[in-house]
């Protein structure tokens, strides 16, 4: 069963919660926690499959969707979202801003999303 | 899916803040994995046993003893990391189409019991979002 397609819907928040993003957000301010996430997100990486994957190079350098998405020169989560899960094939100029944000080369993000399966054919 | 924090939450983790900041970072960018993979929170809202779902290893259990007092809930804890002794208590709630996380806790300072102070705070929290709905 599929909830949600890609990307993280907009619906309003649980009453009297916070979201995810908010609370990463407060924790990002604090630079000690921050440096906390960014080996946090890098310690998750390993524990995917071998295969590698744009997930795996994103995880490796530290990064959260939403945050790769704004290094690669404000594109959306969902977008990074629609490139991982494979139902989106980038252009050449969204691959290169998306190795240089990932501090890659261009070609080990081809890699990358050709090894990927596609999911929206 | 998105993921809130419910108040009891955001308090444990304020405190785990305090206590274990690595655990904390590590369940945050675990929640944060599972959010934006659709596939991954399927699987996280239709388990019923103690089963292990990747792509990151997490072991999920059904809460049995809150599902027939206060609700659908699970837990979910991340192995083999730091923050693998936290036990991460969570909901779904239909109406939304949003999942609660409602307690981010040690296993040594929650076993389950539902007469618990720890159950009471879940079941007031998740009562407010439900508004009685949740059975």
């Amino acid at each position: 069963m599929k909830f949600v397609e890609f990307g993280v819907a907009a619906t309003k928040p649980l009453k009297g919660a916070v979201t995810l993003s908010d609370f990463v957000a407060e924790l990002e301010a604090d630079q000690t926690m921050a440096l906390h996430l960014q080996e946090a997100r890098k310690s998750l990486g390993p524990l995917l499959d071998s295969t590698p994957s744009l997930r795996q190079l994103r995880l490796a350098a530290g990064l959260s969707q939403a945050k790769l998405g704004a290094a690669a020169g404000g594109l959306t989560q969902s977008h990074i979202a629609r490139i991982e899960s494979g139902s989106c094939d980038p252009g050449t100029e969204t691959v290169a801003k998306l190795a240089h944000a990932i501090g890659v080369e261009d070609v080990e993000v081809f890699r990358a999303i050709r090894n990927q399966s596609h999911k929206g054919g | 899916m998105p993921i809130d924090f419910l108040p009891g939450a955001i308090s444990d983790m304020r405190a785990l803040r305090v206590s274990n900041p690595k655990a904390l970072a590590v369940v945050m960018a675990f929640l944060e994995e599972a959010e934006v993979d659709d596939d991954l929170i399927a699987k996280w809202t239709l388990a019923d046993s103690n089963v292990e779902i990747g792509p990151f290893d997490a072991n999920v259990k059904r809460w049995i003893k809150g599902g027939k007092f206060i609700g659908n809930l699970f837990r979910v804890r991340v192995l083999n990391t730091v923050a693998t002794s936290y036990r991460i208590v969570y909901g779904y709630d239909w109406h939304t189409q949003r999942m609660a996380v409602l307690a981010v806790l040690h296993k040594d300072e929650f076993d389950y019991e539902i007469k618990s102070e720890l159950a009471h705070r879940i079941q007031n929290d998740w009562d407010f979002v439900t508004a009685g709905r949740a059975t």
